[in-house]
């Protein structure tokens, strides 16, 4: 199952605030089907994703060193 | 919700680094909360007692709080340095964000020299963040090195020399031996014969877990060790008490059956969820926290990155440039990597394939064999040596990383 949201379903969304972000990675830890940290060190994410990935969302923002993870959506 | 800070929970690792240089506001620390959170805040309050009995936390003024459930997560209290005059106003600590906005505030009212004392994290971090500022600063230790027995020795001497490269005043291995209170400032004599005189004191000398409320109750707790618990977070022999963070002693099964506390903020968040979720199952479903524990520090831009437990390692090996692992007797214990986050989320996988939770470890594992006798180098002294049949870090590295044994001084 994919974690981006499919159309029209409810959804999570996630922003990164990327003058907060130091790319430590630990979100990529805790949500790995969700963030990356890729090879030229920048961090790709999912910004929609569907409600059985938010536990894993709300874990990486809560883990996140420099709260530079937003959720906002339907279902937190 | 009861605690004894006038403020609400709020992200307590920013204010070393950058609340005190000023880039991040007091009301950007504040901690959002994903679940509607159905609680009374009692903040301001200080408990002063469990009576595990009647199930009640005794709080101020004679007044008793009921509980089905309780949670203990006090953390930690600065720890004093004998001597220190603490009521001068030029002398701090920091710990909450009440210390911080004082340490910030009274910087900014001149260009006095500070000093701080204590080279582990909080001391380093806030020597980094004042220099940042263009401020002259000194960090005095009693260690061989700044911070000493936290990490691996080759990279505190890294840091040690990255901090004089930035500006910092280092002074290593020595005590203070008094306090001279000053108008233009605190003269501070230490014990290789040097006197510092400044205007702003950070004392950052470590803490002790805030457990002196438990004294007289039934919870099992040590002022070192704070409170002993099961591995599934419960306080010793109780069913409805857990406790989470930097106060919590704890075997954690992936490691070891030895009790320690976890200073470090990732644990404290995972730990909570931890000991919350098993307090609502119960002992008999619960299950153990078996974390690998995790951690960082900033410092003058440099990241570094913890996995594990080092400090358990008594040998350190390189796994190529930035990255260090530390193994014991038992396998790999630790790994540490400098500005490679992507590489420590790799590592860190194999980490947690090479010493896996209990539940999860297969019956009949065969510990890796030594085959090559090439020796690991130990720098410093702050972790100790394993015992002569140590097999070799390299034995218990992650599949394809390679190892170089870390040279004397680079």
């Amino acid at each position: 199952m994919s974690p981006r949201r499919a159309l029209h379903g409810s959804s999570l969304t996630i922003s990164v605030n990327n003058g907060r972000c130091h790319l430590y990675g630990t979100c990529q830890y805790e949500a790995p089907s969700l963030f990356e940290l890729t090879e030229d060190e920048r961090l790709r994410y999912v910004t929609e994703v569907i409600p059985e990935y938010a536990d894993q969302a709300r874990a990486a923002a809560m883990a996140c060193p420099m709260r530079a993870i937003q959720l906002s959506g339907e279902r937190l | 919700m009861v605690g004894n800070e006038p403020h609400r929970p709020y992200h307590r690792p920013e204010l070393s680094k950058r609340f005190l240089t000023g880039r991040v506001q007091a009301d950007q620390l504040t901690l959002a909360a994903y679940t509607e959170v159905d609680a009374r805040w009692r903040l301001n309050t200080a408990a002063r007692g469990i009576d595990t009995a009647k199930r009640a936390l005794l709080l101020p003024g004679g007044e008793q709080l009921a509980y089905d459930g309780l949670v203990i997560a006090t953390g930690m209290e600065s720890r004093h340095l004998p001597g220190a005059p603490v009521s001068d106003p030029r002398v701090h600590q920091l710990r909450t964000l009440d210390d911080a906005t004082r340490l910030h505030e009274a910087l900014s009212t001149d260009k006095e020299p500070v000093v701080v004392i204590g080279g582990g994290f909080t001391g380093c971090e806030v020597a980094a963040s004042i220099r940042t500022l263009k401020r002259r600063v000194t960090v005095v230790t009693d260690g061989p090195a700044l911070m000493a027995g936290a990490l691996p020795p080759e990279l505190c001497d890294s840091i040690t020399r990255l901090h004089q490269s930035k500006g910092v005043g280092v002074v290593l291995g020595v005590e203070v031996l008094h306090w001279l209170v000053q108008d233009h400032g605190i003269a501070i004599h230490l014990s290789d014969g040097q006197v510092l005189v400044a205007g702003h004191v950070v004392i950052a000398v470590g803490g002790l877990p805030a457990v002196s409320w438990l004294r007289g109750s039934k919870v099992r707790h040590h002022e070192l060790d704070g409170v002993y618990c099961e591995p599934t977070c419960h306080a010793i022999g109780a069913t409805d008490v857990v406790a989470a963070g930097d106060v919590a002693c704890w075997p954690n099964l992936r490691f070891d059956d030895a009790p320690r506390r976890v200073e470090h903020w990732l644990n404290a968040v995972e730990m909570g969820r931890a000991a919350a979720e098993n307090l609502l199952l119960g002992p008999a479903r619960a299950t153990a926290f078996t974390p690998i524990p995790r951690f960082w520090t900033e410092q003058h831009r440099m990241k570094v990155q913890v996995a594990g437990q080092p400090q358990l390692g008594g040998e350190h090996g390189r796994l190529g440039a930035g990255c260090l692992a530390s193994a014991r007797r038992d396998g790999l214990v630790g790994l540490t990597t400098v500005d490679r986050s992507r590489e420590f989320n790799r590592l860190l996988a194999g980490l947690n394939a090479r010493r896996p939770a209990p539940s999860t470890r297969r019956k009949g594992f065969q510990e890796p064999v030594a085959t090559v006798r090439e020796h690991m180098h130990r720098a410093g002294e702050a972790m100790r040596p394993p015992p002569k049949s140590t097999p070799l870090v390299s034995n218990y590295l992650p599949a394809g990383v390679t190892l170089t044994p870390t040279s004397t001084r680079t």
